[in-house]
């Protein structure tokens, strides 16, 4: 009679059992770059889309990662791009940019492009795409054609602030800009309105937000634009208490700011 | 009675056998007492009074907290890298283990803890830190490399104390040659200083030098005296106006021929190294650090090169009172190096250290938890301070009176984010740097001929060493790609609400822009780029 509880808990446990089963179990694995156990868990889970979408990107991470797990984890994720529009269509479609731009022993940065503009032409609002759309960016300003300019380059990586939905997007692809008009040393205020953009979205993590700050401080400053320069050197030590760069700031601040160092 | 050698042999190794089972059962009764958890801790500081701390620590811990035990395996450096993964990988590893963000996988192996840091730290209660985050009770913020780990966005490790270099001296013996025991406070007093050890060991036919030094104790001070005298040089490479620059941004700046070891900026730093070459052991590159320990320990110098975590095994070693100073780089009003000169320096960037990581595996996590939040307390830290006489990272924790001393200096002028002009790519243009000592401080050595050799070979050490990195950041890209594409289905259509959590796209940016000036150098070399 004791037993009775005990086996009533157990069948009260077996339709949660069976839902684990069917959902694919790969992926907390994963997200440890644990990729022989997720490799392992996939193959367990009942077949379909996803589990054959987790058996691709398992095959990106397994060490040592060979051409032909590459050509493997391709070839599935092909197929599922090809074949629907759901959120593992979407991951694939990624994923195939992301192996031309990244995996493949020569990176083909043209077919990683067309991947991308793809993805954002198909599903444009998609966490998917709008992950995209930095890295299709990244391509944009870091062209491997040394004809074209970096002024061109950055022009068109700026057009793609208009297919950029989410605010983290739109905030990574304005920092994504800014770097590289330093990278390029174009004029720095060129990367002031970026900076500023930013900084407004309210989007940037706690280290990356005081960079941005001191940056906007001192483009301003090189600009001549000490009032504007001084405020946001002033948020910096009101909101950075601990941080080191205090002292330089408050430095400028005692020399007026002044324009140039 | 007699004992035969073989008899002997037998009970020794019985009584071995003995110790070894009742240790066991000890260690196996600890582990298995019902009425309280054990958790351990790894560390790898085998340094005087390090351990001692720990121990005082958790005295203090387990009388707060009766139900938690805490051991504590101190493993040395040489090995400790080795033995952590081993234990990592095989799923044994302890609940806390100091652990570096250079040794990677820290996302596979640690349990971030973003979650906890914006919560106050429960053992402040009732010191000025009660309510403050816990992330803002160290002195940096934990805006060091391991606290926030940049490329995961989290927040990792919880960190003990920071460090600094100094020049340590022998007290009574600068009293009996100067007639006072104030260290010098310029750089023409340090240099007169030498001077006058030097004239009073020729005086009295002693061997005695200005400086106990080492290969290997020189690097960190070289560092910090040559990127104090480059600050012009740094200054106007800080190209994303962010009041610093890492190491490999400099050394593309270096491909992209933006400055070089010959610009005159350079020379200062390159005569100051010289002139404290010229005070030190004669022959130091040759000497280890444990020579020059024994140098000064046995009164052969009157002053060592030294780093902070020296000072508290100095202590125990040496049968003499010990002060420290910070070698005083020249400043603006130094009569011949000031107009070039943009000081104060600062010591080096704010970062706490000795980071203590939260195993991902462990089944104790809320005890390894409140064990991190104990140690990184105001009681916690000043009892490690106290005990160890390291520095502490926590807020409002007072340093003792001996490593005073040893407090670095912030407030000053610092470029290199994460390394320096004499450490710059990798480790071959660091090995370039450190082979070419001999030709600043070998018998025949010169400034000139230093800074001309630096120069003559360090492009293509750098090209090796990023093209080398190249690979390990596609290598970082890919992995994180997997890690973040998991993470976003485990959550489910619902869950995914913001763009796929990978390395931020200005991060691989930077990846792009080191293969932008990489293929370009290649393609002037006329080789094939990676």
């Amino acid at each position: 009679m004791r037993r009775a509880p005990c086996l009533l808990l157990l069948l009260g446990t077996l339709p949660l059992v069976a839902r684990a089963a069917d959902a694919p179990t790969g992926w907390p694995a994963l997200m440890r770059l644990k990729a022989d156990d997720a490799l392992r868990d996939f193959a367990a889970a009942t077949p379909g889309r996803e589990t054959d979408f987790g058996r691709a990107v398992a095959l990106l991470a397994r060490s040592p990662v060979t051409p032909e797990q590459v050509a493997e984890a391709r070839g599935i994720f092909t197929r599922l791009a090809d074949s629907g529009t759901d959120d593992v269509a979407q991951g694939a479609r990624y994923f195939l940019g992301r192996i031309a731009q990244h995996h493949l022993e020569t990176a083909d940065p043209a077919e990683a492009a067309r991947q991308y503009r793809q993805l954002l032409a198909e599903h444009g609002d998609s966490l998917w795409a709008q992950t995209a759309l930095t890295r299709l960016a990244l391509l944009e300003l870091y062209p491997d054609d040394p004809a074209v300019t970096p002024a061109a380059a950055v022009a068109a990586g700026e057009r793609l602030l208009a297919q950029a939905r989410l605010p983290a997007a739109q905030s990574e692809l304005h920092l994504v800009l800014a770097d590289a008009i330093f990278f390029y040393r174009l004029p720095a205020a060129e990367a002031l309105p970026h900076l500023l953009a930013a900084e407004r979205l309210g989007r940037l993590d706690r280290p990356t937000r005081a960079d941005v700050l001191v940056q906007i401080a001192e483009v301003l400053a090189l600009g001549g634009d000490a009032a504007q320069a001084r405020k946001f050197y002033t948020t910096f030590l009101a909101e950075y208490p601990l941080d080191q760069r205090n002292f330089m700031v408050r430095e400028k601040l005692a020399a007026g700011v002044g324009r140039g160092r | 009675m007699k004992f035969s050698g073989k008899l002997v042999g037998l009970l020794l190794l019985g009584a071995g056998y003995a110790v070894a089972v009742g240790l066991m059962v000890r260690h196996v009764t600890q582990e298995t007492r019902p009425d309280r958890v054990t958790i351990r801790v790894a560390q790898w500081q085998l340094e005087g009074g390090v351990r001692q701390a720990f121990a005082a620590m958790i005295r203090r811990y387990e009388q707060l907290n009766p139900r938690v035990h805490v051991e504590l395996i101190s493993i040395p450096d040489r090995t400790y890298r080795q033995w952590a993964q081993t234990q990592l990988v095989g799923g044994e590893a302890p609940d806390i283990i100091e652990y570096s963000i250079d040794y990677n996988n820290v996302e596979r192996y640690f349990a971030p803890i973003s979650d906890e840091v914006l919560k106050p730290n429960p053992y402040n209660r009732g010191t000025p830190l009660e309510g403050v985050p816990w992330r803002d009770t160290f002195l940096d913020a934990m805006a060091n490399s391991d606290g926030f780990n940049v490329r995961l966005n989290q927040y990792y490790a919880a960190t003990l104390t920071q460090h600094s270099m100094r020049l340590i001296y022998n007290r009574p013996m600068l009293r009996e040659i100067t007639g006072g025991d104030a260290p010098p406070t310029t750089y023409r007093e340090f240099v007169a200083l030498c001077a006058r050890v030097e004239a009073y060991a020729r005086e009295r036919h002693l061997t005695l030098a200005p400086l106990a030094n080492s290969k290997d104790t020189v690097i960190g001070e070289a560092m910090f005296i040559f990127d104090s005298a480059s600050s012009a040089v740094a200054q106007r490479l800080d190209h994303r106006h962010v009041f610093g620059a890492l190491t490999k941004e400099v050394a593309l700046d270096y491909l992209r021929g933006e400055w070089s070891f010959r610009d005159p900026e350079m020379r200062i730093g390159f005569e100051l190294l010289a002139e404290l070459g010229r005070h030190s052991t004669p022959g130091f590159l040759q000497l280890s650090r444990d020579s020059a320990l024994m140098d000064f320990v046995r009164g052969r110098t009157m002053m060592i090169v030294a780093p902070s975590w020296e000072a508290s095994s100095l202590k125990e070693l040496c049968p003499f009172e010990l002060g420290a100073f910070r070698y005083p780089v020249p400043l603006q009003d130094d009569p011949a190096y000031g107009p070039r000169m943009l000081g104060p320096y600062a010591d080096g960037r704010l970062a706490t250290l000795m980071a203590m990581y939260l195993n991902r595996q462990t089944r104790h996590r809320a005890e390894a938890l409140d064990f991190l939040h104990f140690i990184t307390s105001v009681e916690g830290n000043q009892i490690f301070t106290d005990v160890s006489t390291w520095l502490p990272a926590i807020v409002g924790v007072r340093p003792s009176a001996y490593s005073r001393q040893f407090l670095p200096i912030y407030n000053g002028y610092i470029w290199f984010i994460d390394g320096s002009f004499l450490n710059l790519s990798g480790d071959d243009a660091i090995a370039h740097v450190r082979n070419n000592f001999f030709r600043l401080w070998g018998p025949e050595g010169r400034a000139e001929a230093y800074a001309e050799a630096l120069d003559a070979g360090l492009r293509p050490r750098i090209l090796s060493d990023l093209t080398r990195n190249l690979t390990v950041q596609v290598q970082n890209l890919t992995g994180g790609d997997s890690a973040a594409g998991a993470a976003h289905m485990a959550a489910g259509p619902a869950g995914a609400t913001a763009p796929l959590a990978l390395l931020p796209a200005r991060l691989e940016g930077r990846t792009y822009q080191m293969l932008t000036v990489v293929h370009a150098e290649a393609d002037k070399a006329g080789k094939a780029a990676p």
